[in-house]
Formats: C-alpha cells, sequence, structure tokens
C-alpha cells in the first residue's frame, strides 16, 4: 500500500513536471524549432537579452504587477479593517459578497465587462483611446483587491479586540493603535496577500487580452501572439529563468518558516538556513531589479539612408500595429527595424500584433485604440476605406514612393494610391512533405485525398478555408451567390474527417516537425519553413488560388500623424525594406529590393516566379449579408467536425 | 458614532471602486446583450443564443468530465500527501503550487509539442511497435488539457482541509470499529467536504470558460464558450453577442454556485 502511495504520488508529480521539462529541455536547442532537437547550445538564453523585445514585455508586466499590487493592498487593506470594525451584519455581508464577484465570475466574463465598460464610456466622451495602460492597471487592481481582502480577513478576526482597547485605554490616540497594535498583528496577512495579488498580475493573460490597449505589452501576451506563430526557444529560456527564480524564492520562504518553527533551541546555533535564505531573497530581488533596469544599448547604426530624417518628433510615440512576424526584429542577426527607427528620429515606437485582418479591424471599430500605422489586406483596405477609418496619404511627405513597383500601383482597393503603399504580395499554394506525400501533385483535390486522413492542414480562418474549396468548385471567390457558398460548405464538410488541425501560424510548427503531411499557405513562409525541414515541397494549384497584398496605412484614429508618414518612407528605404523582405520571406513590391544582388531571395521561383498559368483572384470586401452567411456556415462547419 | 462614520470612511474607497469597476461593468454587459448594433433595445441576441445550444453542451460536459477527474486524481493524492512527515509536505506542497507560477500558455503549449503526431508520447510508442495515436484536436486533449492547467486547484484546498483534520475523530472512529476503508468513507471525506466544493468550484469555472486550452490541444476542431466569446469581442465585432453569451456563462456558473452552496448546507444540516 505504501508503495502505491509512493508510485501515484510521484505520477502525479511527473504528470505536473513533464511539460516543464520538455521547456527547458528545448531552452538548449541550437535550432529554432520547439519540437526537433538539434544540439545543445545556450544561443537563446544569449539571444534573449540581445535582440527581440522580449525583454521589454518582461519590465512591462514586472512594472505592471508591481503597480497593481501595491494599490490593491494599500486599497484591500484600509477596506478589509473598514468591513472587519462593520457593526451592521447585513452591510458586511453586501460588501463580502461584491468582493466575492470578481474571484466567482470567470476571468473571461471579468474581461469582456472591464472592456465593454472602457469602450462604452470611451465612446460616451468621445475618447479615441480609451484603453491603455490605465485601463490595464485599472483591471488589475480590480481582480487582486479581492485576495488582498480574503487573506487580511482571517487575522483581523484573530487579533484581539482587547489589546486594541487596552492600547487606547492607557491613552494611544485610535490611529497610533491601528499602527502599532492592530497592523502588526495582520501583517501576515497583507505580506501574503500583497505576493498574492503579484503573482495573479505577473501571470494574468485572459483580463489583460480584453483591456489592453496599444501602447503596451506585458509577457503573457506576447507569449499569445508567439503561440499564434511559432514559440521561438527564447521563450522557453525566459520560462526556465523565471522557474529558477520562483524556485529560489519559494525555498527560501520554506527555509524561513522552518527556522522560525525551531527557533527556541536553536538561537544560539548558526543560523544557516536564514543564510541561505537571505542569499536565496538577494538573488531574486537582484534578478528583478535587473529585469526593470536592463537596457540594451549598444546598438550601431551603419546604413546609408535615400532620404534625410530629422529629429523633429522626438519624443513623441508612434503606435504600430502589424501581423505577428511581419518586421525585421533583429533576431538571428537581422536588422531591428524599429530600433533603427527609434534611433534616427527619436520616436518611440509601441509595436503589437494582431493574427487576421478581422481582429485587426474589431480592435479598430471599438474606438478604444488608436493607431498611427496599420498593415492590413486588400479586401480590408476597401472595407477600411468604405467605411471611412482610413486617413489619405500625404505622398509628398513619402520621398520613397517612387520605389513601388508600377504593377502594385493603382490597385483595385485603392486605385488613386490615396490611402495605401504596398508592403507584401504573395499568393496561397499548397506546402507538402515529400517524404509522407506520393508523387507530385497539383492540385486542391489532395486535400481531400483520403490517403492522408489525418496529416492535412486547413485554415482556420472562414474566408481562406473557403477558399481552398472554391478554388476546386472553379468558383468565384468574391461570389454573392449563396448557393455558391452552400457548395463550398458542403465540400468542407466532406473534409472535416480527415483533418488533422484547423491552423493559422501554428502551421509553421505542425510542418517543420513534420506533424502534418499537407497545409496550404503562403508561398513566403514555405520559404521559412523549408529552411528548418528541406522535406517540404511547395507548388501552386492548377484550379487556380489567391493573390494578396498586404499594404501599409493610417487610420483615421492616427495621433501622430507626420511621425506616421516618416515611418512609412522609412519603411521604403532600400535598406530596411531588403530586412524586411529577407526576415518575412514574401515578395516585396519594391524595386530596390527586387533588384538587389545582395538579395537572398532575387528571382526565387516562387515568389517572383514569371506569369503564372494558373487563374489568380484577389479577395474582394463582400457585403455584410454574404460575410454573415458564409460566418455561420463556417460555425457550422467546425461544429459538425467535433 | 465616532466609530461607524470612521469605518464608512474606511470603506468609502473600495465602495466607490467596486461599484464602478465591478457591479457598473456587469450592468454594461447585460446593456450589450439586450441591445443591437445601434443600442436599440432587442431580445434577437438571446434568441440567437439557441445556436450555440451544441458549444454550451461541450464546455458544461468537458468541464465538467476534467473537474470529477481532478477530483479522483487529486483526494487520494491529498490524502497520501498528508500522511507523509510534516517537513516532506511543505516541500510536496511547494513543488504543487510551483508548476501554476508558470505561464498557463507556455505550459499548455509544451503539452501541445508532447502530444503532436509525432512529439514525445508517439516517438514512444512508435518505438515500441505501436500505432502513433492522433491526440490533438480530440475532445480527450481539450479536457486533458484542463485536468493538467487546473489539477493544483484542486489538490490545494482538498490537503488544506485534511492535512487539518482533528485526528482524535480518526482514532474515535477505530475505536469504535470502523476499518481503514471505512474510516475514510465515513469519516475522512464527509468531513473534508468543505475542501472538495471550493475545489470543484475552483476547477469548474475556469475550464467552463477556457479558451486558450481548446485552441491548442483542440487544433481548431473544437469550440467552447470561451472560444466563441473570444472570436465575437476579437475578430467578428459582435459585442452584443459576446456579451449575450458572457451573460449565459455567468449564470451558469451562478446556478451551478448555487446548487453546491444548497447541497453544501443540508449537509451541515444533516451533520447538527
Amino acid at each position: 500500500m505504501k508503495i502505491f502511495n509512493r508510485i501515484f504520488t510521484a505520477l502525479v508529480f511527473l504528470f505536473l513536471y513533464a511539460p516543464l521539462f520538455v521547456m527547458m529541455f528545448f531552452s538548449f536547442n541550437e535550432g529554432k524549432s520547439t519540437s526537433v532537437f538539434e544540439g545543445f547550445s545556450f544561443r537563446w538564453y544569449k539571444e534573449l537579452f540581445t535582440t527581440g523585445d522580449t525583454m521589454t514585455a518582461l519590465r512591462n508586466t514586472l512594472v505592471l504587477a508591481i503597480c497593481s499590487a501595491a494599490i490593491a493592498t494599500v486599497i484591500g487593506t484600509i477596506t478589509a479593517v473598514g468591513i472587519h470594525g462593520m457593526k451592521s451584519k447585513w452591510g458586511k455581508k453586501v460588501l463580502l459578497t461584491v468582493n466575492d464577484i470578481p474571484m466567482m465570475n470567470p476571468d473571461i466574463v471579468t474581461g469582456v465587462s472591464l472592456m465593454l465598460l472602457f469602450v462604452f464610456v470611451g465612446r460616451l466622451i468621445g475618447l479615441s483611446n480609451s484603453l491603455s495602460f490605465t485601463t490595464l492597471l485599472i483591471s488589475h487592481i480590480t481582480f487582486n483587491i479581492p485576495y488582498v481582502i480574503l487573506n487580511i480577513m482571517p487575522k483581523l478576526r484573530q487579533t484581539d479586540i482587547h489589546l486594541v482597547e487596552a492600547a487606547q485605554d492607557l491613552g494611544c490616540p485610535p490611529v497610533t493603535a491601528f499602527f502599532k497594535v492592530v497592523l502588526p498583528s495582520i501583517s501576515s496577512g497583507i505580506l501574503s496577500g500583497a505576493v498574492m495579488a503579484f503573482t495573479l498580475s505577473l501571470d494574468d493573460f485572459i483580463i489583460s487580452y480584453y483591456t489592453v490597449g496599444s501602447d503596451f505589452q506585458t509577457l503573457p501576451l506576447k507569449i499569445y501572439a508567439m503561440t499564434k506563430k511559432t514559440v521561438k526557444p527564447d521563450m522557453y529560456a525566459l520560462s526556465s529563468l523565471m522557474f529558477i527564480v520562483i524556485l529560489l524564492l519559494m525555498v527560501a520562504v520554506n527555509l524561513v518558516s522552518q527556522d522560525e518553527k525551531k527557533k527556541p533551541q536553536r538561537r544560539h546555533t548558526f543560523p544557516a538556513k536564514r543564510v541561505v535564505a537571505g542569499i536565496m531573497t538577494v538573488i531574486v530581488v537582484i534578478s528583478i531589479i535587473f529585469a526593470l533596469t536592463y537596457e540594451n544599448d549598444d546598438y550601431e547604426s551603419q546604413i546609408v539612408y535615400r532620404s534625410t530624417y530629422t529629429q523633429e518628433y522626438a519624443g513623441t510615440v508612434l503606435n504600430v500595429f502589424n501581423w505577428g512576424e511581419y518586421i525585421s526584429d533583429g533576431s538571428d542577426d537581422s536588422l531591428n527595424v524599429n530600433k533603427e527607427f527609434e534611433k534616427l528620429t527619436g520616436i518611440k515606437v509601441n509595436y503589437t500584433n494582431y493574427e487576421s485582418n478581422e481582429a485587426m479591424y474589431a480592435k479598430l471599430k471599438s474606438d478604444a485604440v488608436s493607431y498611427d500605422i496599420i498593415i492590413p489586406s486588400d479586401y480590408m483596405i476597401a472595407r477600411l476605406i468604405e467605411e471611412n477609418m482610413l486617413t489619405k496619404l500625404d505622398l509628398s511627405k513619402i520621398d520613397n514612393y517612387d520605389l513601388i513597383d508600377e504593377r502594385y500601383k493603382g490597385l483595385y482597393f485603392d486605385e488613386n494610391d490615396e490611402y495605401s503603399i504596398p508592403y507584401t504580395v504573395g499568393l496561397v499554394g499548397i506546402i507538402y512533405n515529400t517524404t509522407m506525400v506520393e508523387g507530385t501533385p497539383d492540385s486542391w483535390s489532395i486535400m481531400w485525398d483520403e490517403k492522408y486522413s489525418g496529416q492535412i492542414l486547413q485554415f482556420n480562418n472562414s474566408r481562406d478555408g473557403f477558399m481552398t474549396a472554391q478554388c476546386l468548385l472553379g468558383q468565384d471567390l468574391n461570389s454573392t451567390n449563396k448557393a455558391d457558398w452552400d457548395a463550398a460548405a458542403e465540400l468542407l464538410k466532406e473534409q472535416s474527417p480527415i483533418l488533422g488541425a484547423r491552423v493559422m501560424d501554428e502551421i509553421f510548427n505542425k510542418m517543420e516537425s513534420g506533424n502534418a503531411a499537407i497545409a496550404p499557405y503562403y508561398a513566403g513562409d514555405f520559404l521559412t519553413m523549408q529552411e528548418v525541414n528541406p522535406d517540404l515541397e511547395f507548388f501552386y494549384p492548377k484550379e487556380g488560388t489567391n493573390v494578396f497584398v498586404d499594404s501599409v496605412c493610417i487610420p483615421s484614429s492616427v495621433q501622430n500623424y507626420e511621425a506616421a508618414l516618416m515611418y512609412i518612407n522609412f519603411l521604403l528605404e532600400p535598406e530596411i525594406a531588403l530586412a524586411n523582405a529577407e526576415y518575412i520571406c514574401y515578395a516585396s513590391p519594391n524595386i530596390s529590393v527586387v533588384n538587389n544582388d545582395n538579395y537572398s531571395l532575387k528571382g526565387d521561383p516562387y515568389l517572383y516566379g514569371t506569369d503564372a498559368d494558373y487563374p489568380t483572384q484577389y479577395y474582394h470586401n463582400l457585403d455584410k449579408e454574404t460575410r454573415d452567411y458564409y460566418e455561420a456556415l463556417w460555425e457550422e462547419i467546425i461544429r459538425t467536425s467535433s | 458614532m465616532k466609530k461607524s462614520s470612521r469605518n464608512v470612511l474606511l470603506n468609502t474607497p473600495y465602495v466607490i471602486w467596486s461599484a464602478l469597476f465591478v457591479i457598473v461593468p456587469l450592468g454594461i454587459v447585460a446593456y450589450y446583450a439586450f441591445t443591437d448594433a445601434d443600442g436599440t433595445f432587442t431580445f434577437n441576441n438571446i434568441k440567437n443564443l439557441g445556436n450555440y445550444g451544441s458549444t454550451i453542451a461541450d464546455s458544461l460536459i468537458y468541464s465538467f468530465v476534467a473537474t470529477i477527474i481532478c477530483l479522483i486524481i487529486a483526494y487520494p493524492f491529498a490524502y497520501f500527501l498528508a500522511n507523509f512527515s510534516e517537513n516532506s509536505q511543505r516541500t510536496l506542497m511547494l513543488l504543487v503550487m510551483l508548476p501554476m507560477w508558470m505561464n498557463l500558455l507556455i505550459r499548455t503549449y509544451s503539452w501541445m509539442n508532447i502530444l503532436e503526431q509525432n512529439g514525445l508520447i508517439n516517438n514512444v510508442l512508435t518505438r515500441l511497435g505501436l500505432e502513433p495515436v492522433q491526440f490533438l484536436g480530440t475532445a480527450g486533449a481539450v479536457i486533458f488539457g484542463m485536468i493538467y492547467n487546473y489539477l493544483p486547484y484542486m489538490i490545494i484546498p482538498i490537503y488544506n482541509v485534511i492535512s487539518k483534520l482533528d485526528h482524535s475523530l480518526l482514532d474515535a472512529a477505530s475505536d469504535l470499529g470502523c476499518n481503514s476503508f471505512q474510516r475514510i468513507i465515513k469519516v475522512i471525506i464527509p468531513l473534508s467536504k468543505p475542501g472538495i466544493l471550493s475545489g470543484i468550484a475552483m476547477v469548474f469555472v475556469p475550464s467552463v470558460s477556457t479558451f486558450y486550452i481548446s485552441q491548442k490541444l483542440g487544433s481548431g476542431k473544437i469550440l467552447l464558450i470561451g472560444d466563441t466569446i473570444e472570436r465575437f469581442m476579437k475578430t467578428s465585432y459582435n459585442y452584443n453577442m459576446g456579451a449575450a453569451l458572457s451573460l449565459i456563462l455567468m449564470a451558469l456558473i451562478l446556478i451551478s454556485t448555487f446548487i453546491m452552496n444548497k447541497s453544501a448546507r443540508d449537509d451541515k444540516e444533516l451533520i447538527v
């Protein structure tokens, strides 16, 4: 029996720790993957401190956690004392019930309710960026207070009321009595409440996800954005480091509390445990201070620019909202475009991500955040123009506009080139693993081939998902005929049972590690994946496919118009555009890149192949009725597959 | 008089705060749930909830199963733990809590790597000459994710109750002729009910409202209430439907807490 207990206990611990071990193991991966181990290295630990904005996100998270925990502790302590002293049972009950609400409510409801509050009030008073650091802080304080109160109440109940009375009898004014008698006796409750508030805030993703604005990104939000693409091992490295810091902290707390129990007998001996605990605490504090003050500043620019850039707008802030992994960010020795811009102009860039055109639209439409730069796709630009959500660009301030290939001017969604400047272009094709797929496929029908059941990936996004079926059926991608959508939906339902997964950016990991055999995606992303897994191949289906253009735009809620124009011009700079084209791997509409001999993808057949013998179609902005119709069909498709 | 006015003063900041950021937001959720995009009153959102019946049912079933399995694992675990020496107990509880400090997203993502088509487990299976199993994208994987992420929330309250049980009661039970099995069924389990109940609440609530776990481990093939709310709020820009679903979610949780509290109260009456 005893053996059984131990084995069971050990198994539960194995279960709890398995993913953490995997995480720590892959943080030492030499390669970029979190599932294929290529060799041992400290590369990602180094990368963590030299590149990317992971450390900024960590610092933001710590600042938010410290501020919200401090404020919540003060309010919570005062309130707990107040509630404890209340005579009215009824009043006490009401307050404690209200206190329970944020704890009982699912986080998602708390997040949604706070988001709607901020959006609602913002619209009421005409604020264009009601979601900001302040709203995030308010939300964190709101869900922290109940835990502080909950930790202090029992301590107050244990406090002997006679002691307070005695103090007052001996001449203490009530305030002094509070500080001298009550506070010391509840201090452990306050401390544990504060620590709990701090950790809850540190780890919160859901509530932050709904209440965050354009100017601030916390670590959990960044991780969420990353898990949509591939989590790079640097995130595992950071998590492993945090794990060790937390482990040290908890061991220290544990040692002290053990020592306290044995105090009477051990007074005269050397307090070894206390010393160890002290050292550990010091390590923890130092690492927090280090994270808060860390600044990687040894950055030298050697780029020669075509235009001149002034420091005219130095000190202002530019909010950039872009797709995930859609700009060269300094990882892998690439150029850090945003940092370069900050150095050059003194403008601070707040860079945040979205995962779909629709997500970007919803955020913009809430009127609760303001962005200065967005990079939507063709059909979404048409929709934004139609709804007056974009500002016209002053091309006289964008000297480098002449670098845009004539082919990408006057496109259907912006015929007079007033609102958008092409950033990337591309086509959807099918990626397949040559070790898993027989022969050389050339048709969308391979995605319906039962031979590959469980190994086929599909878009987890209605419009693109429908596109695969529409192409196979030879339909117009912009059909407003319901019968067309019904037919496509039928085909997709047939496909459901043989699908491995519906994915967006998760496709990288799945294809790179050979977890799936067939997936529709963008040519540029195929090149990125092929670098990791050379077994991958790509083709454009003969039935035709979707072509897209993503363009830089300025939304009508812009706050820093001049700086935004400067940023757009900067993105068109030959060196910058080249760095981005190399990093993103999508085809560039910038002739200085396309003709540059240093461009590693120059003339790449997938990106820049001669005019295709397959038809290509743009998405257009469809009317609301059609949109609602196919969205409802899509939901039905997903539901029938589970 | 003086003392009570002091208490009023002390409570004022919190009363204002919670009115503004706890009560009013819930009112606004209700407002959005009963209006359309133009702000006119409507019951349509509530009517449309009918379309999500199967999603709501799935969420309830999955989180119910996850909660039960958590209880089945956590109860004996907490019981065994409480029988270790005091020092080991402290260390082991620390080990139970430690993973909770790591980000939930990272842990779930890491499981995704383990459960993949050619992940760690399937690698072992194929080496043993077995067929690889497709874990991801199944209801089982989503339930598994819920169990993994919320198991400590079940262990901690149960352990707290069991470790503080009055041992004289156990001795009394033995003296009165209970064997160890009867002792568990008749004494320990009834006495640890408060821990079990709070554990159930702490596992069920986050499970029923999750969206990250179903997104990652469900491979886009499983939709839960949380996913649907997320989509309405974050991509389809339909705050009204998002609010209506949030309202339903809240109602579901209120009802289940009410039922649980009621059963707890009935028990108390029985004991007394």
